[in-house]
């Protein structure tokens, strides 16, 4: 069923166990599992079946540090959220990425990859994925990765019809959720704006799904206004919030065109093993080798010649006989989970419900210029030790200035609900429930406590069905 | 299906052991694939160079 104020909702009669906040692929996951388990739930999504500027509008705020991405573009606000507009490009986090580092501080998860294996066949389903590969080694610092270039499924369009005939879900639109209440054991309702009038909402179990940033300001919001009521243990509240920076950080003259499998756009994926970035003292990163035409390459195998002149003969040999036999290296790398990095409430300005925007302060830090800088000097040995190129180091890359012109990151928002056993260091619990309180749960990235390399969505869609199940079990009893 | 649910039917087990078959499969097939590269090629940092901000082999410029 698909509501267009809350109004209707409540003239329907139709009761939810659960209220989801978010129609993002979470908050559509968790309520789709809820419904299949025969669990009544309702979706509050604040924007319309459309994007539009008055609905984007709300996400406006400011950003502080490095060069970021403006706030009302880097997410969408509507029916389906943020995969209206994502790459559809999908790989699990890496079972190492759940590890804890002994050379980085606050990292590791309290669940390990084995807790979302069992989902990853439904993500494929859920996501139109083809199958996952295993990784192919190809020294023992690097291995070739699968990155699945999906179709990108955009949750509205697939999931639309599944909800307009559901009768468990009810999906509401234009419900703008602003702030929940709760008296530090439980959320105990919240607070909607729908069709210009507030209405208090109350349901037995919630679930935060609104995206890697709104989680936090809603949150933060919410205690705020309740004294602490929502979340009593708060001290890492909208902290260690993470992107995935990358940037062009170098070239590569290849041996020949087939020296990697290349996919149809002309890439190829590479990630490091455990003890190569254990022994670097770095975190985990993805290479993105992207090829290039030969006339590029000519530059970059002239420059070759003035340091490697017997390399460069043999590689322009080989250039002779091959079209593409260079590329451009990208580096997309895990972010060390830092405090400072955070999001905090504007104390000036205030969206159209009262609600204080966001403010987003972050950094690139120096164990992230080591990732970057470490990593590819590891990928460019791996190169050449199986004498499948070289590589070249960006200029700017020696001299720790990051281009503010380039691509910067992911548009990945992930942390400021950070899942940790202990409530001193995180939010949620390994169940994705907000500790000290029984009935609020939280989904997507925000729960992540690291990041790994890989594109968030898949995980995302793993753990939210592994919450949907085990909410369905909680909402039944 | 969640995973408690495929454990009541017996259903894990049985795909646990398909799969550790294929696992098996799968990893004598792919490493024949991955011979050319040198599977456990080990990387000594000592045999590699900067020049120019170029990764090379001690052997490229000797």
């Amino acid at each position: 069923m698909i509501f267009s104020t809350y109004a209707a909702l409540k003239e329907s009669g139709f009761l939810p166990r659960v209220t989801v906040v978010g129609s993002g692929p979470a908050g559509i996951t968790i309520a789709r599992t809820l419904a299949k388990m025969g669990i009544p739930v309702a979706i509050f999504e604040a924007g319309g079946e459309d994007i539009t500027a008055e609905s984007q509008e709300i996400y406006e705020g400011e950003t502080f540090g490095d060069p970021y991405f403006t706030l009302d573009t880097t997410r969408l606000r509507y029916f389906g959220g943020s995969s209206n507009h994502w790459a559809g490009w999908c790989r699990a986090i890496d079972a190492m990425d759940f590890e804890a580092k002994h050379w980085v501080p606050d990292t590791g998860w309290p669940i390990g990859r084995n807790a979302i294996e069992p989902y990853l066949s439904e993500v494929h389903d859920i996501l139109d994925l083809v199958p996952f590969e295993d990784d192919k080694p190809i020294t023992e610092d690097i291995s070739l990765i699968q990155l699945i270039k999906s179709p990108a499924v955009r949750f509205a369009k697939k999931y639309r019809s599944d909800i307009a005939h559901s009768r468990n879900i009810a999906l509401v639109l234009d419900t703008y959720v602003t702030e929940l209440a709760g008296d530090g054991t439980a959320v105990t309702g919240a607070s909607i704006l729908s069709d210009g009038k507030v209405h208090d909402h109350d349901s037995p179990f919630f679930v935060v799904a609104t995206g890697g940033i709104e989680n936090s300001r809603l949150l933060l919001w919410s205690n705020e206004r309740s004294n602490g009521g929502v979340v009593p243990h708060a001290a890492a509240l909208g902290r260690y919030w993470m992107e995935h920076p990358q940037f062009i950080a170098a070239d590569v003259v290849l041996m020949a065109p087939d020296a990697f499998p290349l996919d149809a756009q002309g890439e190829a994926f590479f990630s490091p093993s455990f003890n190569a970035i254990e022994e670097a003292g770095i975190l985990n990163f993805g290479v993105r080798l992207i090829a290039k035409p030969y006339s590029g390459t000519k530059e970059t195998l002239a420059d070759l010649a003035c340091f490697a002149p017997s390399a460069t003969e043999w590689l322009s040999a080989k250039a002779g006989l091959h079209l593409v036999c260079g590329g451009h290296v990208s580096v997309g790398w895990e972010q060390a989970p830092d405090r400072e990095n955070r999001i905090t409430l504007s104390n000036d300005m205030r969206d159209v419900a009262g609600v204080p925007r966001t403010e987003l302060r972050w950094k690139k830090n120096d164990i992230d210029y080591r990732t970057l800088s470490e990593g590819l000097r590891i990928f460019g040995r791996s190169l050449a030790a199986v004498d499948a190129g070289r590589l070249r180091l960006a200029d700017w890359v020696d001299k720790r200035t990051y281009p503010d012109d380039a691509e910067l990151a992911g548009h990945h928002h992930m942390g400021g609900t950070r899942m940790n056993l202990d409530p001193k260091r995180g939010i949620v619990d390994a169940d994705c429930k907000v500790h000290g309180i029984r009935n609020l749960y939280i989904a997507g990235s925000s729960v992540f406590p690291t990041s790994g390399h890989a594109n968030p969505t898949t995980t995302i869609t793993a753990l939210a069905l592994r919450l949907g199940y085990h909410l369905a079990s909680k909402a039944a009893a | 299906m969640p995973p408690e649910m495929k454990a009541m039917t017996g259903a894990s087990r049985v795909r646990k052991a398909r799969a550790s078959r294929r696992g098996v499969l799968f990893g004598l097939v792919s490493s024949l694939f991955l011979l050319p590269f040198g599977r456990f090629k080990r990387i000594e940092r000592s045999g590699f160079v900067e020049r120019g901000g170029w990764i090379l082999k001690r052997s490229d410029v000797e």
